[in-house]
């Protein structure tokens, strides 16, 4: 797949992405600063794999750069400026706050089994291995997986 | 078009993508079905947000902390908006003592049932005669539970574990892949020194013997790996020989906070005939290179 191909369809993923995270007004500006972004610092990238993953980090970046600009009034800070001023990033700290209190938030929310399973998984034990420590047959600790990456999906999201 | 993966294969792999462990094939897979479908990318999205704090050492340490806590504790509430406010309110507590009682009604039985059997075991052992205690415990001993007590160094991942951050490995794995060693037609100099904060440049100063063409690589402690020289939208130039200075910035905002140690490696491409730029797996694999590392602290 050629990379033209490849942005047309990501495109339209990235827009829907950045809409669902309140940037609905500038979501399509979002989406091609992200694909331009991609194009000028990882043309050596070929495969999907991870071109995809690469997309929704720089994504997540324009979002907040766009609520950031909300947030001055519109007001456009000049490129030069900001490429002199690399100091740490007060409000990419806060955002980066966030998003982990969300999750200390949602991993707090687990069951005692889920949150087992996660710490297990975390220390990089294998599905095999962790059914052993929680005593569960091999089938039901696929279902207990599923089961527990939805509640911590759903306890991130709310 | 309709992905032909179905949704357990995809939670499947969703899973193991959330937590580092999916294989490059799956992960392909995994991204095609992103591709295909709205709904399936929002799951995505989701999923990597979380794997991208799982990938930083110091969030995973904390995250095992939360996990090992034995009580859920969810003093600070949360809003859809990303601000933080006030203590959520506490749980509503059933008055109703009565469905109380009825909820554990079952749970009460069981622990009665439970005690009056060990109440008769004890009889029973009493009543018999003395038998040795010592042997009698430890057959009572409870199974051990096979948990592996060796624990991986959190930080130390594999590129292929951190997330969006693997993006760099189809140069990466070519460009890093042969062992560092002494270039003779590349000189490689750092003057700022070997640390440097994530905001500052790093200066790098090139002496090379003949006319060459230059591309500096690095890779970060998450194993990204970007272009630093020339800039990618700059057309390569052909330096003369002798020293040439550039500088890049120290870390880059998918770098981790928690830095680490960068690999800055300086390839030389002297066959001019070459175009390097398009064909990197013959640059990484036969291109004389130097190397050096600096490190970054925490931001």
């Amino acid at each position: 797949m050629s990379f033209e191909e490849f942005a047309e369809q990501i495109r339209v993923r990235l827009v829907d992405y950045a809409s669902s995270r309140g940037a609905a007004e500038r979501a399509g500006d979002i989406a091609q600063e992200t694909i331009l972004v991609l194009w000028t610092k990882y043309a050596h990238l070929e495969r999907e794999a991870d071109l995809v993953p690469l997309s929704f980090s720089i994504c997540a970046k324009k979002i907040h750069e766009a609520r950031r600009f909300v947030a001055r009034g519109g007001e456009e800070m000049p490129e030069h400026l900001e490429a002199l001023d690399q100091r740490p990033d007060p409000y990419q700290a806060l955002v980066d706050d966030e998003v982990r209190e969300r999750l200390r938030h949602a991993l707090r929310r687990l069951s005692s089994r889920c949150k087992e399973l996660i710490r297990l998984r975390l220390l990089g034990h294998t599905t095999d291995e962790i059914a052993a420590a929680l005593q569960t047959r091999l089938g039901a600790m696929y279902v207990l997986k599923h089961r527990c990456r939805e509640r911590l999906m759903k306890e991130y999201s709310e | 078009m309709k992905s032909p993966m179905d949704d357990s294969e995809f939670a499947e792999l969703l899973e193991s993508y959330t937590f580092g462990d999916i294989a490059p094939t799956d992960q392909q897979r995994l991204t095609r079905a992103v591709l295909d479908s709205p709904e399936r990318a929002g799951d995505f999205a989701k999923a990597h947000e979380i794997r991208e704090q799982f990938a930083d050492g110091r969030f995973r340490r904390e995250a095992l902390d939360i996990l090992e806590e034995g009580t859920v504790v969810s003093d600070i509430g949360y809003s859809a908006r990303g601000i933080i406010y006030a203590p959520m309110p506490p749980k509503a507590v059933s008055l109703d003592r009565r469905s109380r009682i009825g909820r554990y009604r079952w749970y009460a039985a069981g622990a009665a049932a439970a005690a009056a059997v060990l109440i008769a075991a004890y009889v029973a052992f009493r009543l018999d005669p003395p038998v040795d205690v010592a042997s009698s415990q430890t057959a009572a001993a409870p199974p051990t539970v096979a948990v592996t007590p060796t624990v991986p160094p959190l930080v130390s991942m594999s590129p292929a574990d951190t997330p969006a951050l693997a993006a760099g490995l189809a140069l990466g794995f070519v460009a890093f892949e042969r062992p560092a060693r002494e270039a003779h037609g590349v000189r490689l100099d750092l003057p700022g020194g070997r640390s440097y904060a994530s905001n500052v440049q790093v200066t790098v100063r090139v002496t090379l013997d003949v006319a060459a063409r230059v591309y500096a690589i690095v890779r970060g402690p998450t194993g990204l790996i970007r272009q630093v020289y020339p800039v990618p939208t700059e057309e390569p130039r052909v330096l003369e020989p002798g020293p040439r200075t550039f500088a890049f910035a120290a870390s880059e905002p998918f770098d981790p906070p928690s830095g680490g140690t960068f690999i800055l490696r300086v390839f030389k491409v002297a066959d001019l005939s070459r175009a390097a730029e398009t064909d990197w797996r013959w640059m990484a694999g036969n291109a004389e290179f130097a190397e050096r590392t600096y490190t970054v602290p925490p931001r």
